[in-house]
């Protein structure tokens, strides 16, 4: 299911021609990748780093490499950034989310960068709750259920939440030139899922922050917005593929208890609010079973 | 209130989930909501229905003063309008 890519020989990023019909951030990099449009799929400029062309349809891709651009950087760019774009042009739903098991199902923590989902991912883990994705959701419809499918096995996090969290012995994977986040790597103190989970809860992560975690129902056109604005989507000016997309969302948005959690973020409360979602999940799942 | 009837057009998607309804504009690729109200509104007004039956058929089904129906449902369909989600048939 995980697409793949080869690679073309190194060659310095030439200047553009036509205008990116969307750009990406990254801290106060505004144009951190660029897309433009090709008569037979997709090029993403990441600046500096590489240009990857994807085939229409999501099916292929090719990366060319900007001299000095690491593996290890390569990959996770590929893995992070472009592989979700192409599965979802195949047709799959792919969310900015993090996915952790509970009660032998799995519940959902989802937001844009820097929202806190990968902090929630490994507070969990790290206390026995197996993590099944980072970054990137993936699901599958399995007989009017959705399935999560697991994802790279490492999770990334700033310095002072894997300190926090899982202290200095914690296995970090080798640096990204881009960025000064972390891969912690799975390990015993930090397991991983690497088999399907049937996705039973999901939580949008607010920008509130009460004292106390606050858990806030969203239903109807509410949940379906809230879904939406998770996606991945290469080409937001694809017709065909918004409404294939849209008829996905919405059944989704219907069975799967979604829910605003807005909460403070803290490192000293951090288990309390563990136990406040397991707590409000627990309900959940009861409540579906 | 008028004889005018209107309709969703091909770049536009409603879809009801739950009570609500999501409008999707394909062109902006914009999410719309409707609480359950607005639901029925844009329901009656796909269903080819001049804008006075809308209203009549509004009024039987809710407890809601003529005036503040017939003001609530002129508005809805001038947003509607103004963001191309519908069009006059």
């Amino acid at each position: 299911m995980i697409p793949a890519y080869t690679i073309a020989p190194t060659r310095p990023q030439a200047p553009l021609a036509d205008t990116p019909y969307m750009t990406w951030s990254l801290g106060d990099e505004d144009d951190w990748a660029a897309f433009y449009r090709l008569p037979d799929g997709y090029l993403v400029r990441f600046q500096s780093l590489c240009d990857f062309f994807i085939e229409s349809g999501g099916s292929e891709a090719l990366c060319t490499p900007a001299p000095g651009l690491d593996e290890a950087t390569r990959e996770h760019v590929f893995y992070n950034q472009v592989a979700p774009l192409m599965l979802s042009e195949a047709g799959w739903l792919v969310f900015h989310a993090s996915c952790v098991e509970v009660e032998g199902g799995a519940i959902a923590f989802i937001a844009q960068s820097g929202r806190g989902k990968s902090t929630l991912a490994a507070l969990f883990a790290t206390a026995g709750h197996r993590f099944l994705c980072d970054d990137a959701m993936v699901i599958s419809p399995r007989g009017g259920q959705y399935d999560v499918l697991p994802n790279q096995p490492h999770i990334r996090l700033w310095s002072d939440s894997r300190s926090a969290l899982l202290g200095e012995g914690a296995n970090i994977a080798e640096p990204i030139s881009y960025t000064p986040k972390e891969r912690v790597m799975c390990a015993e103190g930090l397991p991983y899922c690497d088999q399907p989970r049937t996705l039973r809860a999901a939580y949008f992560l607010g920008d509130r922050r009460p004292p106390k975690a606050r858990f806030t129902p969203l239903e109807g056109a509410e949940a379906l917005a809230a879904w939406a604005s998770a996606v991945f989507t290469l080409d937001v000016d694809d017709r065909r593929m918004l409404a294939g997309q849209f008829e996905r969302l919405a059944p989704l948005s219907q069975t799967i208890p979604t829910t605003r959690l807005d909460y403070r973020r803290s490192y000293a409360r951090a288990g309390v609010l563990r136990q406040s979602i397991l707590a409000h999940a627990s309900t959940l799942l009861q409540a579906t079973s | 209130m008028t004889q005018k009837r209107y309709a969703v057009p091909d770049h536009v998607i409603v879809k009801k989930v739950g009570e609500d309804t999501v409008i999707l504009d394909l062109q902006s690729g914009i999410y719309f909501g409707l609480d359950p109200v607005g639901t029925r509104m844009i329901e009656l007004i796909q269903s080819g229905l001049p804008l006075t039956d809308v209203r009549a058929t509004i009024l039987d089904e809710y407890d809601v003063p003529e005036t503040v129906l017939s003001d609530d449902l002129t508005d809805f369909v001038d947003t509607l309008l103004a963001k191309n989600l519908v069009e006059p048939v």
